[in-house]
């Protein structure tokens, strides 16, 4: 193939090193060019005024019998949108229409046909700025027709022989005899509707785009792939509304940046978008997703939130943002390289479609997001090192993951929509499924709960599980869900902590009963009298001493609640004189402190346990004067408060601050405040009277204002027989 | 006449609060013997004290074995018997109940006692 000069189409190209790069300079031309064509120009022998580089448009005027041949520049790189790039403020075409009013006289209209699909193959195979070629005049009665492509420079006229003289194909000569002589009638296609005078506003094929908007839809129905529905929705809208490009910018995770998913344009030449990213506000594009409102421009020129791309041939633009439930999701961006005034029915059909693509892209979004969420639950379900089993409410099995596969040996295969029970049956009641099976029995009574079982595995190993259930859902509606894990260890654990506890408060009960007993004698003077000195350190001993055997009978009583071993001797009782027993005990370490103790009460009866409600007074009691500061004042009320005796102890001491409410029933909590430091104590009182109090059937809280006082309440149910006043 | 000293078994394997014990009692007038196991004890029940202090962990034979057979003999089922002890406690609990189904009088824990509130629990019982 000849090598040919790109500028003027001359063969006779030379190949030249210019620092080190590669290009072609013409022997005819002298002009020099990184490439070579391959192709001579067609009509350049033709031409009368020297150099006719390339013909690209042909006007036939039947009247003269003359074709119009237009002359102009090669514009090899020019491949952008239809409508040429911009020069001295105007497009190829516009130029090109301009000579022709000025220069010719004659007034370009409508273009009516097009014979790009004939000539392109021997008149212009340099770019698609060349391919159509546009009737614009095609008034056969009144024998004038112009053929304009979009691009030209200047024209010769020749008659119909002259032109058959030329170097054409013979298909393109055909052509034109058949149009000179009215031979060839040719429709307009749609597609060149668009190429016409401003402000025209030609009819809007409403069918054609509910078509669309319906194929669209369905697309996302039977497509998950995203991008391939983006894609047809940019085809088939740049299809139906006849524009130069579509593109569908998506909001991306950052929520500021939006990125363009699907582009097409009407040549193929260029598939990148001039912004393939964009912020929102930048552009117009930018700017309709800020705003959220359709943005409609027939002219960029003079407009300020247009920002020119490289090609610089967009001329006008209309941007439709996407918005669901007011969240914005993309924009869809249609642009041309004419000046256009874009019909209402445009606009509405790309609202219809924006909203349409954005429900379809939120719902894939969200399809996507709640896949990939049910995925990694799925896996963390499945390999969790805790047994999880779900059971519908017929009591099949639904979920069965590997842990409870390993404890029973029963694969998920198996167990899966299998009845609970049946299974049960089969494997024995002793394990597991045994007992889930106990517990979907009663699960009208056991909703949620709780319990510690030892079960026999697969492996023969005994263990003991932990087993969880709750329901979830509502009435006739719903899953119960099971966990469980191996707690033999902590159980091991906790019996050896016990054990330990046990066996060390135990034996650290005699060597205090000596102690104390000696202490105890020696004050009582079984050896001899003591001087005031003596007898001072004697009862200083004697106190640590029982405080010593406090701890331990708390120790002890902590041991029992945690064991669940308390047991109560429950009975009408009177709880005033246990009040007031209660009080006794403590006046004289009141005493101490100046602390006046007052029982209010009329006559009341309770039923619970005596020695067990005792305890719980003087603990609270005890615990008030620790934290009331000298001459302060403890108030112990008793009251009928119908099914229960409310009894309520109030002092002025110190207060509790607000956080520290709840956590003041835990074990071994002590608020930490410079009287606690003095007052001594094991954190476990509080601990072991709440305990105490729900084992009654009673509840205890408190009111507290800090440096203001504490008051504690609990009940303690009624006397059945017994009835109060 | 002068009233005989009454006698106080005290089955304790602690030396130390076996001496404790029968100083207090002693001070108080009572006579005291005493024994270090369950063994010895079941011996010495025989001599017919007018009360037991019984101990329940000890060498050879636990208390519980020690009371089940005092309360078993004719001879000897009728002497009252404090259990007096460092297990369970003096509220509701399982060995307390032992206990006194077992037909002791009374369940004492030795370190909420002094040795004066044990002694006035004896008196009250004689």
């Amino acid at each position: 193939m000849d090598k040919v000069c790109f500028k003027c189409k001359k063969p006779g190209v030379e190949k030249i090193n210019i620092e080190g790069k590669e290009y072609y300079s013409c022997n005819y031309c002298k002009s020099i060019s990184p490439r070579f064509s391959d192709e001579k120009a067609i009509f350049s022998e033709t031409s009368k005024k020297g150099i006719v580089q390339h013909a690209v448009a042909v006007t036939i005027l039947e009247k003269d019998k003359k074709i119009l041949l237009i002359k102009r520049r090669v514009w090899p790189f020019c491949y952008a949108l239809p409508g040429g790039h911009i020069e001295n403020g105007e497009t190829p075409l516009e130029a090109q229409k301009r000579e022709m009013i000025e220069e010719l006289g004659i007034i370009p209209e409508k273009p009516k046909l097009v014979l790009h699909t004939i000539l392109e193959n021997d008149l212009c195979r340099h770019g698609a700025a060349w391919h159509e070629w546009f009737l614009y005049k095609c008034d056969m009665d009144k024998n004038r027709s112009i053929f304009v492509n979009s691009e030209a420079e200047s024209a010769d006229w020749f008659s119909l022989e002259e032109a058959m003289r030329l170097n054409l194909s013979s298909a393109t000569k055909t052509v034109l005899t058949e149009v000179y002589t009215q031979k060839r009638h040719v429709d307009c296609p749609e597609k060149l509707k668009r190429f016409g005078t401003k402000n025209q506003n030609l009819a809007f094929d409403e069918e054609k785009m509910s078509e669309l908007i319906f194929h669209i839809s369905n697309a996302f129905l039977s497509l998950r792939n995203t991008n391939q529905v983006l894609e047809i929705a940019t085809n088939e809208t740049l299809k139906a509304i006849n524009s130069a490009s579509v593109s569908i910018a998506i909001l991306k995770e950052d929520y500021k940046t939006l990125e363009i998913k699907a582009y097409a344009r009407n040549d193929k030449l260029n598939n990148q978008p001039d912004f393939p990213e964009f912020k929102i506000g930048q552009g117009v594009a930018g700017q309709a997703a800020q705003t959220k409102k359709i943005i409609s421009i027939s002219d960029v020129k003079n407009n300020s939130i247009f920002i020119k791309g490289k090609s610089g041939r967009t001329k006008s633009l209309l941007c439709i943002p996407m918005i669901v439930n007011g969240k914005l999701i993309g924009v869809i961006d249609v642009a041309d390289t004419v000046v256009r005034n874009w019909t209402e029915e445009e606009v509405r059909f790309l609202s219809i479609l924006a909203s349409q693509l954005g429900i379809a892209l939120e719902n894939s979004r969200l399809f996507a997001e709640s896949e990939k969420e049910k995925d990694l639950l799925d896996s963390v379900v499945k390999n969790i090192q805790e047994g999880v089993v779900v059971v519908d409410l017929k009591g099949r099995v639904i979920v069965w993951n590997k842990y409870a596969e390993e404890i029973t040996g029963l694969k998920s295969e198996e167990a899966n929509n299998q009845s609970g029970i049946k299974l049960a049956k089969k494997l024995g009641f002793n394990d597991l499924i045994g007992i889930i099976s106990e517990a979907l029995l009663n699960r009208d009574r056991l909703k949620d709960f709780y319990l510690e079982k030892r079960i026999l595995t697969v492996s023969g190993q005994q263990i003991w599980i932990g087993i969880n259930m709750s329901f979830i859902g509502d009435q006739g509606n719903g899953n119960y869900i099971l966990t469980f894990r191996n707690i033999s260890r902590d159980r091991e654990l906790l019996q050896a902590k016990n054990d330990l506890v046990s066996t060390a408060t135990h034996e650290l009960r005699t060597p205090l009963t000596a102690v104390k007993g000696y202490l105890s004698m020696l004050r009582n003077g079984d050896a001899g009298e003591f001087n005031k000195k003596q007898e001072k350190y004697l009862g200083h001993a004697y106190q640590s001493t029982e405080r010593l055997v406090g701890l331990v009978e708390s120790l002890l009583k902590t041991l029992k609640i945690d064991e669940n071993k308390v047991q109560l001797n429950l009975q009408n009782f009177d709880i005033v004189k246990i009040a007031a027993d209660s009080i006794e005990n403590l006046k004289h370490k009141a005493k101490g402190k100046n602390i006046s103790i007052h029982l209010k009460s009329g006559k009341l009866f309770a039923f619970g346990d005596p020695d067990n409600t005792k305890h719980i007074i003087e603990n609270i009691v005890d615990n008030a004067i620790k934290y009331t500061k000298n001459n302060g004042k403890i108030d112990v009320t008793l009251k009928n408060n119908g099914d229960n005796i409310l009894v309520s102890i109030k002092d002025t001491g110190i207060g509790i601050p607000q956080g520290a409410k709840e956590r003041i029933f835990d074990r071994f909590i002590r608020v930490n405040n410079p009287l606690s430091v003095k007052a001594g104590g094991t954190g476990l009182g509080l601990h072991i009277a709440k305990n105490m109090v729900q084992k009654q059937g009673g509840k205890i809280w408190l009111e507290s204002k800090l440096n203001v006082g504490t008051t504690f309440y609990f009940t303690v149910p009624a006397s059945i027989n017994i009835t109060n006043n | 006449m002068v009233a005989l000293k009454k006698t106080v078994l005290i089955i304790e394997d602690d030396e130390i609060l076996v001496e404790m014990y029968k100083e207090k009692l002693k001070n108080e007038g009572f006579r005291v013997i005493t024994a270090k196991d369950g063994k010895i004890a079941l011996q010495r029940v025989k001599e017919g004290p007018d009360l037991i202090l019984l101990d329940i962990l000890m060498p050879s034979l636990n208390g519980f074995e020690v009371l089940k057979r005092i309360k078993s003999d004719l001879d000897t089922k009728n002497i009252p018997v404090i259990v007096l002890t460092n297990v369970g406690s003096e509220s509701v609990d399982n060995d307390k109940n032992l206990a006194l189904s077992l037909g002791a009088v009374d369940y004492m824990v030795k370190s909420l006692n002094t040795p004066e509130s044990v002694v006035t629990r004896v008196k009250e019982i004689l």
